[in-house]
């Protein structure tokens, strides 16, 4: 099921907002769409969430209020 | 892919409502038309059918009790049980919803079927696809009230914004937020440490193990060198004692010979040290009769056949067998029997080593058995005896140099206390470089001062940190993307409200052109301007409005259920919301009475091009019997307390808003 | 499993452990004099000792496995099981030996010869009055030792 454009949007504006690489939204997308599909236990998404923890940088994230 | 949900119909038995069965779709078509509307005298059962909609198509009345099951009984009526079904078309997909309810039980059962899968499976099944859509809160936007209306502007409710975030799956957000909470949760409970101070520790002690070893290599390094510049004054100092001692020529001439021959003594006393260390290590020499013994262990051993050549695996091989090796058929209790006795023999590797250790017996212990311990009491004599020779050349030395201190000579004892200082010094300096050199314990204290100890103990708090910087760090992105993700969740929800809002406001525009409201906002319910509450007609105005947009934003198709439409709108307002129902989505349903046909139905004939179907449904009674006696049976359904008459004519001739 | 020397005696040891290049060398020791006095000690507890390693070192490779037999030997003996009772000396052998172990004993086999050197150490300390000063006082004493336990025993 497709998700609103409005959300994609949503998601790219805070990784940005966030000092995070590009790629942390694209695969956000890839998870919100695999739970879109009703696919929400831990064995099927886990590998979503570790690539997405992956892609994320602590260096350059700065504490925003 | 957008969604394509139709109702194709529906139908009662033995509830409150009459009987009924109701097809919107033209005959030989599972296209519904695209405004079906159902007129019901109040007191006909409207209510009892919405609900039964609304049950049927989300699963609620999975939680009723048995006293509400009950209530759908038909009154003044010992029916046992009353049925409804609803019938989807979800894309190409024919669905089926039945919820039977037992009314002597007081429970309620549902049946689900798909044309895509095979037969008629008991539950509330809906496929994963619509699930999201088919549940009570969901459900409830689109079989849609006067009530729901209210909910909606009601500042207490969240339904606005629930229903916003159910159509846009906003909800996703926070689901996945939750995953990774989960995640995190789930590896922390693991670790031992998982807060900043957990780490500041670690690093602390870590910092101070490494402090400490290169302090002790500072001191391991000044040592050293003092040990040699030791051993080097020590020399000069012997060097200079010696000579003072052997300022007596006499004296002088004896003690270089005794030096020499004492130096010779301490290197043969070092050999024979280092030989009988090393045949020490034989056991058979250092234990008197071992070497006998361990030869009458093998002899025993050899005359036992043991090991044997039969081993474990031939008696587990014979417990498969069907015959034994005498020729006899096995059976369990042989079976069982066997290898109970192969636990009695070793396995072939087992028995390698003692066939190994019983070769090393015969090249260790062979030959006289008595020669290896004699031999080795005769090293110890030897040892004995070159150490006695040192001895006394040391115990010469030492005559000589009493001897020569008894003289008086001040310089020589200055030179005497100061020899034996720097030796003092040494051996301290050794005994400290001992400890700092030493191998290592298995599990050192944290006090140790031994480097190898040291160096152990920072490999493993440098674990620790890393185990807890490990921690730290997954909690870190942790929050760095949950708070991606309910930022992105309040961006999505304002830029989708700020939409909704603007689009809205272009409807209700439309509607109330003579009494116009505006929407403000939509925190929690819809907010309008300027004002707390609306007019019934107003309300329903702009909650027709809400919906609108929300539908048409969503790309989702879905039926529209109303009831009573247009009941509480001014005539004026009729016109624009019959106008506005196309736009609600493919499908609009209404269940309408009589009084609202005024300035709506004919407004919504033309909006929806005359492609609207009219049923009338009434109880069959007998004062009702005249209004159906001369309908054309071609648009007349008649059940067991119901009748239902198709076509426009009867539909806007039929004037009772209340039974008979 | 690893062959164990206690901290104590580790202690004891401590002017002439710099003689000998591992410290198996000392537990060797405690070893002989366990298995001379046949005086196993099974009370010494996990953080009174320091694990050395699990195999015999490179001067004790050539011995490792005569060490065994001594241990089968000593343990048949003390257990009263004569050397043609089959069937016991098979039971006892399996238990001790493990031919994938890197010093062919089982984890009870290894649990057992630390045992004897433990009990060992009691031995040394009784025989000696003072810990060893001096390798050479040792060496001697220490043979002394040997043989008079093995005639006590």
């Amino acid at each position: 099921m497709a998700i609103d454009v409005k959300v994609d949007e949503a998601v790219f504006a805070a990784v940005v907002h966030h000092n995070q690489p590009d790629k942390v939204a694209k695969r956000i997308m890839k998870l919100l769409e695999e739970l879109s599909d009703g696919r929400s236990k831990t064995d099927d998404i886990g590998s979503f969430i570790e690539t997405i923890l992956d892609a994320i940088e602590t260096d350059n994230y700065e504490e925003l209020e | 892919m957008s969604l394509k949900l139709t109702l194709l119909g529906w139908s009662a038995s033995g509830l409150r409502c009459p009987d009924h069965q109701v097809h919107l779709c033209p005959e030989n078509s599972t296209t519904p038309y695209p405004v079906t509307l159902v007129q019901m005298p109040n007191g006909t059962g409207k209510t009892t059918t919405l609900n039964m909609l609304r049950a049927t198509l989300s699963g609620a009345a999975r939680e009723w009790n048995s006293q509400k099951i009950r209530e759908f009984q038909r009154s003044g009526d010992s029916t046992r049980s009353g049925q409804f079904v609803v019938r989807l078309g979800m894309d190409d997909n024919l669905l089926t919803f039945e919820l039977n309810l037992d009314f002597i039980q007081g429970k309620v059962a549902y049946r689900t079927s798909s044309s895509h899968s095979y037969g008629i499976r008991d539950g509330f099944l809906p496929p994963r696809d619509i699930k999201k859509f088919l549940n009570p809160e969901f459900v409830n936007l689109f079989v849609f009230d006067g009530e729901l209306a209210n909910t909606l502007l009601n500042p207490k409710q969240t339904r606005a914004r629930d229903a916003i975030d159910s159509l846009f799956q906003l909800s996703l957000l926070e689901k996945a937020a939750h995953h990774f909470q989960e995640n995190w949760e789930r590896h922390a409970q693991n670790s031992s440490s998982k807060s900043s101070q957990g780490l500041t520790r670690r690093r602390n002690n870590l910092n101070r193990l490494k402090t400490k070893r290169d302090k002790i290599k500072r001191e391991r390094d000044a040592l050293q060198i003092q040990q040699s510049q030791l051993k080097l004054g020590i020399q000069d100092a012997e060097r200079d004692y010696d000579q003072a001692l052997g300022k007596d020529q006499n004296i002088g001439t004896r003690l270089k010979t005794i030096k020499v021959q004492l130096d010779q003594a301490e290197k043969v006393v070092e050999r024979e040290v280092e030989k009988t260390t090393e045949k020490m290590r034989d056991p058979q020499r250092i234990i008197p009769g071992l070497a006998a013994s361990l030869i009458n262990l093998k002899a025993n051993l050899d005359r036992l056949k043991l090991p044997t050549s039969t081993s474990k695996e031939f008696f587990e091989e014979l417990a498969e067998a069907q015959e034994c090796v005498c020729g006899r058929q096995m059976d369990d209790v042989t079976r069982q029997a066997v290898r109970d006795r192969a636990m009695q023999y070793l396995g072939e590797d087992e028995v390698g080593v003692l066939n190994r250790i019983k070769s090393d017996i015969a090249d260790y212990c062979g030959g006289n058995p008595e020669q290896y311990h004699q031999d080795f009491q005769e090293q110890v004599q030897g040892l004995q005896k070159v150490i006695r020779t040192r001895d006394e050349f040391k115990t010469e030395l030492r005559s000589l140099e009493e001897e020569r201190l008894k003289q008086g000579d001040s310089e020589l004892e200055a030179k005497k206390q100061h020899l034996d200082q720097l030796r003092e010094q040494l051996d301290q300096c050794n005994q400290r470089l001992e400890e700092i050199e030493r191998s290592p314990h298995s599990k050192p204290s944290e006090d140790t001062d031994c480097l190898k100890e040291l160096e152990f103990l920072i490999t493993k708090a440098e674990d620790d940190v890393a185990e807890v910087t490990h921690t730290l760090t997954l909690k870190r992105k942790t929050e760095i993307v949950r708070r991606i993700l309910n930022q992105a969740h309040q961006h999505a929800r304002e830029e989708l409200r700020k939409i909704i809002i603007e689009e809205t406001n272009q409807r209700i525009t439309q509607l109330l052109s003579r009494d116009p409201v505006r929407l403000e906002d939509i925190p929690d319910s819809l907010k309008l301007q300027g004002r707390a509450g609306a007019s019934v007609g107003q309300t329903l105005s702009v909650s027709y409005a809400f919906l609108a947009t929300l539908f048409n934003r969503s790309n989702h198709q879905l039926p529209f259920i109303v009831d009573s439409p247009a009941g509480a709108l001014d005539l004026n307002v009729r016109p624009e919301v019959a106008r506005l129902v196309p736009q609600l989505g493919n499908q609009f349903v209404a269940f309408t009475i009589s009084s609202e046909r005024q300035s709506f139905v004919d407004s919504l004939h033309q909006a929806a091009q005359e492609n609207v179907q009219y049923l009338t449904l009434f109880r069959k009674t007998s004062r009702m019997d005249a209004l159906w006696q001369n309908v054309d049976s071609n648009q007349l359904t008649e059940t067991v307390d119901g009748v239902m008459v198709t076509g426009k004519e009867f539909f806007e001739r039929f004037d009772l808003d209340e039974e008979l | 499993m690893d062959f164990q020397l206690r901290k104590d005696a580790r202690r004891w040891f401590k002017d002439i452990s710099h003689h000998y290049p591992t410290l198996f060398d000392l537990y060797y020791f405690c070893l002989m004099a366990g298995f001379a006095a046949g005086r196993p000690n099974t009370e010494i507890k996990a953080d009174h000792v320091d694990d050395l390693i699990g195999y015999f070192p490179r001067e004790f490779q050539s011995r490792g496995r005569l060490l065994v037999g001594v241990l089968i030997q000593v343990h048949l003996s003390r257990l009263g099981i004569d050397l043609d009772e089959r069937d016991d000396v098979y039971r006892q052998v399996a238990k001790l030996v493990d031919p994938n172990s890197p010093s062919y004993l089982s984890n009870e086999g290894v649990r057992l010869m630390n045992q004897y050197a433990h009990g060992g150490f009691d031995v040394l300390c009784e025989y000696f009055s003072d810990r060893p000063r001096s390798i050479e006082t040792f060496l001697r004493k220490y043979s002394r030792c040997i043989s008079d336990l093995n005639k006590r025993n």
